[in-house]
């Protein structure tokens, strides 16, 4: 089979939306992905979206869009569902469900401010009744309650985890889109407020605006001849638990699963990657995920994230957007990192871009460490033109 | 088995759900958590179902209320004093979430030996307290 290839990306409403609604930026970065690719909106036959509130939230999108998909898909999967979402378009296309699929996000948490009606409305939504009366201030907390565990067990420091965030203000100082551009420095994470022992405020990611779109074909169907073909080249996706409480173990996410099934689908390995873009919802995520996706040993993501060569000028250049912890965070984050991948793969990434960036690795999270999807996307082999 | 309470205590047509009967137990002091009674295995948070082998004859038994802090943290709400909340590894193998009290709720050290507190939280909810070494080989701490 010819596999799928990402077309063109968009992104909308970054930071502040300035009054704009969720769906208005879902439009905008929809309508810059479709246009980017060559395509009219009318040649989009397939649809994948997902939102944290709406349970109509597809055929909003779609009626919004003036769609009349052949194929729609839906699924929560949190953060990572738009890197899962790679799969469902990847069997749709294959089974001549559709031929172009777009998968888009938006969200406007920091302009509408913090709304406790709607918190509260998503938690009757999805009870929990063995973990919300705890009154933990989740997400947070179930990220403390692992970060605590893989200090314990490893020896991770407070320090270690600081310079994943000093890593990504790095990265964000390069990128003119980035919410949060001025330098940050050990001291200024360390000593920012603690919200839930050991993340500080400066552990967690932004609360800001967004909207990212890709659109997502055969990759031998006919393309627009200047866009570079970006291939997914393999993905996985896996979850073990809902809450916390039910993670099987708090220092091994389901990413040891999503990983060996994306690289064994890619017939690759860890060391064939230039660029990784990994979901940094709390700086312990990245330091799990770089374990679980075969980057390091167990135990050995904090020396690592401390060795400078996840910063910009390292050897694994990581989250070159300045990630969920200085670009953007809309709630849910993996559409941003397939958007930044396949910048850093056309070479479009400006001051940030990683040289000869020819594969890289996205790693999306959903809930507290729940559900975990990885891709491969590449420029090199297998494509139309090779 | 002794020990062990049929679920199907209430008539087919008005099942009474599992989570109605773990807090109906925990109002009247008991702490009960549920065992299969084809494997053996005790689970939480309570299913009708056993996670380990899907078998349906489920019973609940008491759970001493000791056990083990495997993560904690200390959560620092903005209008209320700071707490420990802690995944705790009970005696009979399950893990569950809850508080521990303690002063101040940084002395909670994961691999601390925990036992369940006569203080709940709204009425129902257990919380734990540290355990000194006496409550670590004596028996259960929750009184019928």
């Amino acid at each position: 089979m010819p596999g799928v290839s990402i077309l063109g990306t968009g992104l909308a409403g970054l930071g502040h939306a300035g009054g704009r609604t969720d769906m208005e930026i879902l439009a905008q970065a929809s309508g810059r992905a479709v246009r980017s690719s060559g395509l009219k909106m009318s040649d989009i036959d397939g649809v994948i979206t997902a939102s944290l509130t709406s349970g109509w939230w597809t055929t909003r999108v779609a009626e919004y869009l003036g769609l009349r998909p052949r194929f729609s898909e839906s699924t929560m999967f949190g953060g990572s569902s738009f890197i899962a979402a790679l799969i469902t378009a990847e069997m749709a296309i294959h089974a001549d469900r559709c031929s172009n699929v777009l998968i888009c996000y938006g969200a406007t948490p920091r302009s509408t401010g913090n709304n406790t009606e709607r918190n509260r409305m998503r938690a009757a939504l999805d009870p929990q009744p063995y973990e919300h009366p705890f009154r933990l201030i989740n997400p947070v907390s179930s990220y403390a309650l692992a970060a605590s565990r893989h200090m314990a067990e490893f020896g991770t420091t407070r320090e270690q985890l600081a310079e994943v965030a000093v890593a990504a203000r790095a990265w964000a100082e390069l990128n003119p889109d980035a919410t949060l551009r001025e330098p940050l420095t050990l001291a200024e994470v360390l000593d920012s407020p603690m919200i839930s022992d050991p993340l500080s405020v400066r552990d967690c990611c932004l609360v800001t605006d967004g909207a990212a779109a890709f659109v997502v074909s055969a990759s031998d169907a006919p393309q627009r001849s200047d866009l570079v073909p970006v291939r997914v080249a393999g993905v996985g996706h896996a979850h073990d638990h809902r809450q916390i409480s039910e993670m099987p173990d708090l220092t091994r996410t389901a990413a040891v699963a999503s990983g060996r099934e994306a690289f064994r689908r890619a017939k690759m390995a860890p060391t064939d990657i230039d660029v990784l873009e990994i979901y940094d919802a709390f700086t312990i995520t990245p330091i799990m995920f770089l374990e679980d996706l075969g980057f390091c040993e167990k135990g050995e993501g904090g020396p690592l994230a401390a060795s400078g060569r996840i910063a910009p000028g390292g050897d694994l250049p990581m989250n070159t957007n300045g990630g969920g912890l200085s670009c953007v965070h809309p709630g849910m984050y993996s559409a941003f990192l397939v958007v930044e991948a396949v910048a850093q793969l056309r070479g479009e990434a400006g001051a940030r871009q990683v040289p000869g960036a020819r594969t890289a690795l996205v790693h999306g999270n959903g809930g507290v460490f729940s559900s975990q999807a990885t891709a491969i996307l590449t420029t090199t082999g297998g494509g139309p033109h090779e | 088995m002794k020990g062990e309470t049929a679920m199907a205590q209430h008539p087919p047509q008005h099942p009474q759900a599992l989570e109605s009967q773990y807090f109906a137990a925990l109002r009247a002091g008991r702490f009960e958590i549920p065992r299969c009674l084809d494997c053996h295995r005790t689970h939480f948070y309570p299913r009708v179902l056993c996670p380990v082998c899907g078998s349906e004859r489920i019973a609940w038994i008491r759970a001493t209320g000791r056990g083990t802090v495997y993560g904690a943290t200390v959560v620092r709400p903005r209008t209320e004093r700071p707490f420990c909340a802690a995944l705790i590894d009970l005696e009979e193998g399950p893990r569950m979430l809850s508080r521990v009290l303690a002063d101040p709720p940084e002395s909670v050290r994961i691999g601390a030996r925990v036992v369940l507190s006569q203080h709940r939280l709204e009425e129902t909810h257990p919380q734990f307290e540290l355990a000194s070494d006496a409550d670590s080989v004596r028996g259960p701490v929750c009184q019928a």
